[in-house]
């Protein structure tokens, strides 16, 4: 059934639209500065490019070093989160890492893709970060990626990029949070999943 | 007969959502009209929230398919240490259902050669068959492996591209609770 949020919600999630990496990336441009306090654990803000036409661009902090992290399917690949933050009731914002710490460069097209996205809606872009999904192991019940009401997913473009050894490829979604009391999940993504990643209030 | 500036932010609004509409603002005063623009209600957005039930029921059966990324590395056959909490509400659904029997089936992705595919398919298998016993002791749980012959998403798209969201699907450890 679908829900309706309001503006405010929206933008918010657009923070994790765009797609970006640190370096040697070929997709939107983004420009990076540290700007975190004495106090605080420092982050670092990034300039994304968005896919909806509800914000043509959003800059987003992260912290420097990941919330959760596990292997990926690529040898010397690696799945960071940096971000699973509740907004509002109804929302998560995810932000992921892909990092390489291999050898050789690493090419992202549609690993982190839903494919069957194009084939319900025509002209959904190639290479989104429609694939992402959380897993709530306490319910058993399967979060995908919002989709708004013109069939488009509220999430970042992934590819085509290359990532250059030791650098991080970031993407982002907005999912239907779980409920109120489910204070961890596992993001599932089609090259590997991280369990048991907590969720935090924005 | 409604004022000037109420028929100003009508058409403001129009002009927001219907473009064509635009050329009637140019016909009014720009400076009003951008000042009944900041009186317009936030826009609200329709969303669609996808949440997919894990749990498959059934006439005489009930399955629940959880990836094999949740509960082991790639290509590994020993649970991480995640597992056992990844599998607490197949436990919890278990006992609330109380099968006559449990099977737990094991499923690969393409990716490598059928013989050790189908290995460790078995060895994930027997695997979360050992934890569910642990936890549910007395319950008859059996376990199988099917390798990579029971697909259920393509492991390559039709022009031949590697598709890892189907193999993602495809690697899998299916909890399958009979009654």
């Amino acid at each position: 059934m679908p829900r309706r949020l309001p503006a405010a919600l929206v933008c918010l999630a657009a923070l994790a639209f765009g797609a970006c990496s640190s370096g040697g990336d070929d997709a939107a441009p983004s420009t990076t500065s540290t700007t975190g306090a004495a106090t605080e654990e420092p982050t670092e803000e990034l300039t994304l490019e968005l896919v909806s036409s509800v914000q043509p661009s959003v800059s987003l902090d992260i912290p420097e070093e990941p919330i959760a992290t596990a292997p990926a399917e690529a040898s010397g690949t690696h799945l960071d989160v940096f971000a699973l933050e509740r907004q509002g009731d109804s929302s998560l914002v995810l932000v992921l890492g892909l990092r390489n710490d291999g050898d050789a460069a690493y090419t992202i097209q549609r690993q982190f893709e839903d494919s069957t996205l194009k084939q319900q809606h025509e002209g959904t872009p190639d290479y989104l970060a429609s694939g992402i999904t959380l897993f709530d192991a306490e319910n058993l019940k399967r979060h995908l990626v919002y989709l708004d009401e013109a069939g488009g997913c509220l999430c970042s473009v992934v590819g085509t990029k290359s990532v250059e050894p030791g650098q991080t490829a970031y993407a982002a979604a907005l999912f239907p949070a779980p409920p109120e009391g489910v204070d961890t999940v596992t993001v599932q993504t089609p090259v590997g999943a991280i369990p048991d990643v907590p969720i935090s209030d924005a | 007969m409604p004022d000037r500036r109420a028929l100003a932010a009508l058409v403001a609004l129009l002009a927001w959502s219907a473009p064509h509409a635009a050329a009637q603002v140019d016909e009014l005063d720009a400076d009003e009209v951008e000042a009944r623009i900041l009186d317009v209600e936030p826009r609200i957005l329709d969303v669609e929230a996808r949440i997919v039930d894990v749990v498959v029921p059934g006439a005489d059966r009930t399955e629940i398919p959880i990836g094999a990324d949740v509960l082991f590395a790639f290509g590994s056959a020993d649970l991480t240490p995640e597992a056992r909490q990844q599998l607490a509400g197949v436990v919890d659904r278990i006992r609330a259902d109380g099968p006559s029997t449990v099977r737990v089936e094991g499923h690969t992705d393409s990716v490598g050669d059928d013989a050790t595919n189908q290995v460790l398919s078995e060895r994930r298998a027997a695997a979360v068959q050992a934890e569910l016993a642990g936890q549910l002791p007395g319950l008859a749980i059996e376990a199988v492996g099917f390798g990579e012959t029971q697909p259920v998403a393509p492991n390559e798209l039709p022009n031949g591209e590697d598709h890892p969201g189907g193999r993602q699907q495809n690697r899998r450890v299916t909890i399958v609770l009979v009654r």
